[in-house]
């Protein structure tokens, strides 16, 4: 086996600001009163070492926050660690963001050579695959349209279908498979094992754990910036979920907030992700549960569950109650759980409190107030794209003109 | 087989000019890239490279020329402010958007690894078309006033490439500088409009005072219009003024690639 690429003892730190600004005044006035902006080091990741060889894809793991991004940045020379060394051998091609360097005045067609580029092909192979990557996006039609006009499928579409068509040595990816719609996704999938068919050296981020098994054989999971173990994935990601499952078992705190009879008790409220498992963020657009487990002493009829949905502003946005949905108010007599689904969760990008509360014959039993902060990422509700943060929940429309007024 | 070795300190100079090799494709694609995008959807094109300069030329014209009423060594005072006015808004052009294409790449800073220098050198590049079309511009003037330049017109070119480089200089300074303090991104634009009438564009140093001229030459473009009017219309050859701006070209080279080398480390981590 030839080895492709070896980290060893790869640290990195940031400095946190107390007041983080990038202002020449500050740095002025401090060096004026001699002294130092009050900053302290944050390691994001702590002496890693392992090694990928030729043909292997591995997948990395890792709650938010764990180091995943800042070692596939350092991997991809975005930035530089502050201890350690890598090599690495082989033509290297990172895939951190699809479409990155699109212009949405040029043509789809100036496009895909410019972002070709960009990526690191020359002109000649872009040639040789333009047709290709055209037919994989399924955009011959508008080639030469401005891809502004493009759809926002389209877009994402097209981006893709460049970058799969790289041929590199080593493949260093980040969640990048979650754009387009389903079946895009799995002509997506099936492009990287194709790719991963032919020997090539892979390094996968994901928190969708259906993709992390079906391409994976070897998972490296991190938490709090190191390696906490690397293995066979059925063991890895069987550790990652059980970190999720630990966290679970913590109880919410008894706060003053918290109101109701006492007959029922939320223990705790999971993320759940369209792959079954639990995650702490999710993609719009996604197949969503929100998993309340509780306890309950004595037998209770005519319970109600309620969920709602909040800005991080604390205005509400939606409200789901369990007997609006169902004909008639559950029945519970011992500890449970309770799942209430988005089938398609409809909330754009960014964080937002939800709040449970259950009810039993017209009693509030409990009420837990801030129960979890969802976070939501770039997902596919509309083909992919998403309008801008300022609209936060997503709705089914469609457009039509009649220009004859009809 | 490449190999690529990451460490904390980044790379060598060798390695920092092999990697401008190997991805010298992004080179081209920033540099089309801007040109298509500036360009795309506009009416008139590239007219708008004229326009600008084309008012300025006008105003400066009038104000200096016809209003003041300074010398202008027996020559038409348009087509002597014009002469200033090609090097002057190249150089203006391209430090005032040094900054700013540095803001508007951060998201490409970091999604994907290049050498960051690319950049900077995209603007100048992308602008020699610009100075190009205004070179054009000029000679239409010369034939207009039925001029024939002086026979220093053949280091013109000299003349032209040390704007260039001063230009480059300036903006790698300026490229480093901007990820670490916005404030330049303000200030460069407001200096650049000052310069313009700090700066002997569309006056000749001769009509300065003899005891302020000193502190006109210490601005690194002042020897750059001397030395291009010189290339047109003769007369004493700027030695001093052109010498004080390979000065401050030399200077902006050293300074701004060491800087610019510190920053580029982590500049994904401050961008």
């Amino acid at each position: 086996m030839t080895r492709r690429i070896t980290v060893a003892g790869v640290s990195k730190f940031f400095y946190l600001y107390e007041n983080h600004s990038n202002k020449l005044k500050s740095t002025l006035t401090n060096l004026a009163r001699l002294r130092m902006r009050k900053r302290r080091k944050f390691w994001a990741l702590q002496d890693l070492d392992f090694t990928v060889d030729q043909g292997e894809v591995l997948g990395i793991v890792g709650r938010n926050g764990s180091g995943k991004s800042t070692l596939l940045k350092i991997l991809s020379r975005i930035t530089v660690p502050s201890k350690g060394r890598i090599e690495m051998f082989g033509r290297v091609n990172t895939l951190l963001e699809v479409g990155t360097g699109f212009h949405p005045e040029l043509t789809g067609r100036e496009n895909v050579f410019l972002n070709g580029s960009i990526l690191g092909m020359s002109r000649s192979e872009i040639k040789s695959k333009f047709d290709e990557i055209v037919t994989f996006a399924e955009v011959e039609a508008f080639l030469d349209t401005p891809i502004k006009h493009f759809s926002s499928g389209m877009f994402v579409r097209l981006a893709f279908s460049v970058a799969a068509h790289l041929e590199p040595d080593i493949l260093i990816v980040d969640e990048v498979l979650a754009v387009g719609d389903q079946q895009f996704q799995m002509k997506c999938l099936q492009k990287m094992e194709e790719a991963m068919s032919q020997g090539r050296t892979v390094l996968f981020v994901s928190h969708d754990m259906r993709a992390i098994r079906r391409l994976c054989k070897r998972v490296l999971f991190l938490d709090q910036g190191r390696i906490v173990h690397d293995g066979p994935q059925e063991e890895v990601i069987a550790m990652y979920l059980q970190s999720f499952e630990d966290l679970a078992h913590i109880p919410f705190p008894d706060s003053e907030s918290r109101q109701g009879s006492g007959a029922l008790r939320f223990e705790n409220l999971a993320l759940i992700g369209s792959d079954g498992v639990p995650r702490d963020e999710v993609a719009a657009g996604s197949d969503t549960i929100l998993r309340m487990r509780y306890r309950c002493l004595s037998h209770l009829q005519n319970v109600i569950f309620s969920l709602t949905i909040s800005s991080l502003t604390g205005q509400i946005l939606f409200r789901c109650i369990s007997t609006v949905e169902l004909d008639s108010p559950f029945s519970v007599s011992k500890d449970g759980v309770v799942d209430c689904r988005f089938p398609r969760l409809n909330l754009n990008v960014g964080g937002y409190l939800v709040e449970i509360e259950a009810s039993a014959n017209g009693v509030l039993a409990d009420r837990v107030r801030e129960a979890m902060r969802l976070q939501v990422v770039k997902g596919a509700y509309y083909e992919g794209a998403l309008p801008n943060r300022q609209s936060q929940v997503l709705v089914d429309y469609s457009w039509q003109i009649n220009p004859d007024g009809a | 087989m490449e190999k690529t070795v990451i460490t904390p300190s980044g790379t060598s100079l060798w390695g920092y000019l092999r990697d401008m090799r190997r991805y010298h494709r992004i080179l081209y694609a920033f540099t089309y890239r801007s040109i298509r995008g500036k360009y795309a959807q506009t009416l008139m094109g590239f007219l708008w490279v004229i326009i600008n300069p084309l008012i300025s030329l006008i105003i400066l014209g009038f104000v200096f020329g016809k209003v003041a009423k300074l010398d202008t060594q027996g020559v038409d005072p348009f087509l002597y402010t014009m002469i200033g006015l090609v090097g002057w808004t190249y150089f203006a052009n391209v430090v005032s958007a040094a900054g700013g294409n540095m803001i508007g790449a951060s998201n490409m800073i970091k999604k994907i690894f290049f050498p960051r220098i690319f950049i900077p050198l995209s603007v100048v590049a992308t602008a020699l078309i610009e100075l190009v079309v205004l070179i054009g511009l000029m000679l239409i003037l010369l034939l207009l006033n039925q001029y024939w330049p002086s026979k220093n017109i053949v280091f013109y070119p000299l003349v032209l490439l040390l704007i260039v480089l001063l230009t480059a200089g300036v903006s790698f300074f300026l490229g480093a500088a901007v990820v670490r303090y916005r404030d330049f991104q303000q200030v460069v634009p407001f200096l650049t409009r000052i310069g313009l009438y700090a700066t002997p564009v569309a006056y000749g140093l001769h009509v300065v005072d003899v005891k302020y001229r000193f502190l006109f030459n210490l601005n690194p473009m002042t020897g750059l219009m001397e030395g291009s009017r010189w290339c047109f219309f003769g007369g004493i050859f700027p030695g001093e003024a052109l010498s004080i701006s390979l000065i401050w070209t030399v200077v902006f080279w050293v300074m701004g690639l060491l800087y610019f080398n510190r920053v580029e480390k982590t500049m994904a981590d401050l961008i």
